[in-house]
């Protein structure tokens, strides 16, 4: 009977805890609602504030307006407002400043929690405010908060930042690193310099983590001022550095970039050798036809393939060199040459 | 839609609550050794529904968590970044001349900057290529591609002229698994993301995916949430408004997939093992699945076979091992609405359990395995794989019960009770979490609706499914490894 008199209060518990459950998800639904409407409602309000803001120099109406809104409705509105009024930031700044939001901002990303920083990066990231701190919470202990300084920092660096930004590119974190290479992507030629110098100066004890991403970004800016960290890279002892630098070359160009190229066909990771043919092929350099061709006999695939199709590009003399190697006695050259040779014309691999 | 005949093997996680069974077996085996009986069963509930309350716990720790993570400026940048790692999508199709422009045209919609969308014409013998061809303005290529893994031969390879990162591949049938082999060999990103041509992905999915693998990379897989589409408001191709299905069916369906997706795979997570990335949505990364051969062909578990294969390599070389879930990347599917299309379907998911369980029995209670080894095999063994055959035990030990009139019937309603109770908490909890992180199902009846059916659910429903998965387990032990045909009308379709 102690057993059944157990079970009536385990089902007594269960029936309350299942009651306030429902309850915590119908008050929750019901708020949900609630809330839905009053951010509609709010909405409305701001686009016609902000309205009002476009044909108005004075923004006193509009701050008078704000101060009665719930923070939610002010921060959403800061934010519109800065998307629709770009290149006119000290608005929404002002307005920031006049309703709490930057000393908030502020108290908050000076916070011990990580948590309360987070949130006050992503809040005067709203409008852009408190720029000057970027350069130092790039250098926060938690990733998330990296990182989302890093996304918030795109397109407007100053020097603080681009050192951070490069160091964040060896960060442990894979979502800082991502964000620290796309804020330097973003940068476009305004990072050239910068980069260069970290290049020539990073040791190799960095490891790749810290050279690759940066020879990445080298790579989709192309700037000729790039190439002789490029050389350095060239020649370092990492596998992946030297693939990557030998896609840098192939992208700056010019006779010494061809000639390093050259060199790196004779590299013995099939990686670095693959990646120098892709260059060569793509700078359309024929003295090195005669190399390539050599290459279709390798037993790495990935060489064979980037050789065959290098020697594609080089126009007629490749092609001549491509039909010579379908009689090559060793099989797997012929086989790459009677594929590429196969490809329509339309197709560049 | 049907994408290779069948739909992907994509167990829901049981989270069964066997309340007659235990019982039964309790009240039955206590007439023979009472005290033994009833300890083991009270263990086995005990157990069973504690590991219940932990993934809840665990679920809703990792829902915080990871709804932290996914706002702010950081995520919405990798939608235009061109850094983002690229991802091949593989979408099989088997006889799709109907639905196959619309599916196609909404994974081209996708929300990503570099993205490859393979379509795999696996052998289809009505128009699907005809239809591909003119709608997409296909032309040949001769792509050089290195045959890793193996697959059916390839009849040609298409490119599309109005759409750049479609690629068409056009190969003999050899099953699901199959064509998504050949798509892997085809595949040039850094990720591929392994789909049935009918799955209806939602804009932003596989932006929130990418997301751990930059985040870790030692991340080799990663699954979505799939949620029940019957019932829901379609239009070209997307979910445009969530409502839970007002038929009984296909409304158990939604339940379950919400509990085994947000609460069950969500709090696997935080326990270091996620054994299941559903078959209709998951992300891996392109040079772990070729280097450990690809999908096998001879199981009808290959999506679950994938995972623990690329998990118990890891573990052997010292290499990565870990597989997450993610909760807010969203896929939507057609699920069942007969019982002997549903019935097919379980009966394959639980071969499909039976035979990875079996080919990686090495791993069971082996701590080279760590958690996978220790925790996750052993419960997907106890309680998933035998938890039918325990309960269809009870329910016979029940009705003997019954018959030699030797159950104390107070006991026996109050025990009910009890475990239904439980089974309801974890239930709730479960919708809970939608609720307080997605928030999908925003009207008062959609609400009502799912509490209804999951109040209902374990009044016949369950029974059925424990049938079915008996009959699995059965047809596994004979050496059945079929497919079956499955049904579907077609999402956003009338009934005929």
């Amino acid at each position: 009977m102690e057993f059944i008199a157990l079970l009536r209060e385990v089902l007594a518990g269960e029936g309350g805890a299942l009651v306030a459950l429902v309850s915590a998800g119908a008050i929750h639904g019901a708020w949900q609602g609630h809330a839905e409407g009053r951010r509609r409602q709010f909405d409305t309000k701001a686009q016609q504030l902000i309205l009002g803001l476009l044909t108005s120099s004075d923004p006193a109406d509009a701050k008078a307006e704000l101060e009665r809104w719930p923070l939610a409705a002010q921060v959403r509105t800061l934010d519109l407002l800065e998307r629709s009024l770009a290149g006119q930031a000290s608005v929404a700044e002002e307005i920031a400043r006049h309703l709490g939001l930057e000393q908030r901002a502020l108290r908050l990303c000076s916070s011990r929690s990580w948590r309360s920083r987070l949130k006050g990066v992503r809040l005067a990231s709203v409008w852009g405010g408190l720029a000057g701190l970027r350069g130092e919470l790039l250098g926060d202990r938690h990733p998330l908060v990296r990182a989302e300084v890093a996304s918030w920092s795109a397109g407007d660096l100053d020097p603080l930042s681009l050192r951070r930004l490069f160091s964040m590119l060896a960060d442990r974190d894979g979502y800082s690193r991502f964000a620290a290479q796309d804020a330097l992507l973003s940068a476009g030629r305004a990072i050239v310099e910068p980069l260069a110098e970290y290049l020539a100066n990073v040791s190799v004890e960095a490891g790749n983590e810290a050279v690759v991403p940066c020879l990445e970004i080298a790579a989709a800016v192309a700037d000729p001022r790039l190439l002789a960290p490029a050389f350095r890279w060239c020649g370092e002892a990492i596998v992946e550095a030297r693939a990557a630098a030998a896609r840098l070359v192939g992208t700056i160009g010019g006779e010494e970039a061809a000639r390093k190229l050259q060199d790196l066909l004779e590299d013995p990771e099939g990686s670095v050798v693959a990646r120098a043919a892709e260059s060569l092929g793509r700078l359309r350099f024929w003295p090195a036809a005669g190399q390539l061709a050599g290459l279709l006999r390798s037993r790495q695939w990935e060489v064979r393939r980037a050789a065959a199709l290098a020697l594609r590009q080089l126009g007629s003399p490749g092609q001549i060199l491509l039909r010579q190697a379908l009689r090559d006695a060793d099989a797997f050259a012929a086989d790459m040459a009677r594929q590429v040779l196969d490809l329509p014309p339309v197709v560049a691999g | 839609m049907e994408a290779t005949g069948v739909p992907a093997w994509q167990p829901v996680a049981g989270l069964d609550w066997h309340a007659g069974g235990l019982l039964a077996t309790a009240t039955a085996a206590m007439k023979e050794a009472p005290a033994l009986a009833l300890v083991l069963t009270l263990t086995y509930f005990l157990a069973i529904n504690a590991f219940y309350l932990v993934l809840l716990v665990m679920a809703a720790l990792e829902m915080a968590a990871q709804r932290l993570r996914a706002e702010g400026r950081a995520g919405r940048r990798l939608l235009s970044s061109p850094v983002a790692p690229s991802i091949s999508l593989i979408a099989p199709a088997y006889n799709e001349e109907v639905t196959v422009e619309e599916s196609l045209r909404s994974l081209l919609a996708l929300n990503y900057p570099n993205l490859e969308v393979i379509l795999v014409n696996d052998g289809s013998r009505d128009r699907t290529m005809d239809v591909l061809t003119e709608r997409f303005d296909l032309v040949p290529v001769h792509p050089i591609f290195r045959r890793v893994v193996e697959s059916k031969p390839v009849r040609g390879i298409y490119r599309s002229k109005t759409f750049a990162p479609l690629v068409v591949v056009d190969k003999e049938n050899g099953g699901k698994a199959d064509a998504l082999n050949a798509g892997l060999n085809l595949a040039s990103s850094h990720l591929v993301c392994a789909i049935d041509a009918d799955t209806l992905i939602e804009l932003d999915s596989l932006l929130r995916m990418a997301r751990p693998f930059i985040e870790s990379p030692d991340l080799l897989a990663a699954g979505g949430t799939i949620r029940v589409a019957n019932g829901c408001m379609v239009r070209h191709g997307r979910v445009v408004e969530a409502h839970v299905s007002r038929r009984p069916l296909e409304g158990f369906q939604t339940v379950e997939y919400l509990r085994a997706f947000l609460f069950g795979r969500l709090g696997w997570n935080r326990l270091g093992g996620n054994l299941v990335i559903s078959g209709a949505f998951g992300l891996f990364r392109r040079d772990a699945v070729l280097a450990c051969g690809g999908y096998q062909h001879d199981t009808v578990g290959e999506d679950m076979e994938l995972v623990l294969r690329l998990r118990a390599r890891g573990y052997e070389s010292g290499g990565p091992s870990r597989v997450d879930f993610v909760p807010d990347p969203v896929a939507w599917t057609e699920v069942p609405e007969t019982t002997r299309v549903l019935g097919r379907q379980r009966d394959r998911w639980h071969r499909g359990l039976a035979d990875v369980m079996w080919r990686y029995r090495r791993a069971c209670l082996n701590p080279r395995y760590r958690a996978m080894g220790l925790v996750a095999i052993p419960y997907f063994l106890f309680f998933e794989l035998l938890a039918p055959p325990i309960e269809a035990v009870g329910l016979v030990g029940l009705a003997i019960g019954i018959a030699t009139r030797s159950i104390d019937w107070s006991f026996v309603a109050l025990f009910f009770a009890v475990a239904y109770g439980l089974g309801m908490i974890l239930t709730v909890g479960g919708l809970l979490l939608e609720e307080f992180a997605f928030h999908r199902y925003s009207t008062w009846q959609d609400r009502g609706l799912l509490l209804l059916w999951a109040a209902l659910e374990d009044f016949g429903y369950h029974q059925l499914t424990v049938w079915w998965r008996l009959k699995g387990l059965w047809k596994f032990l004979r050496g059945r490894r079929d497919w079956g045909a499955m049904e579907r009308r077609g999402l956003g379709r009338p009934a005929a």
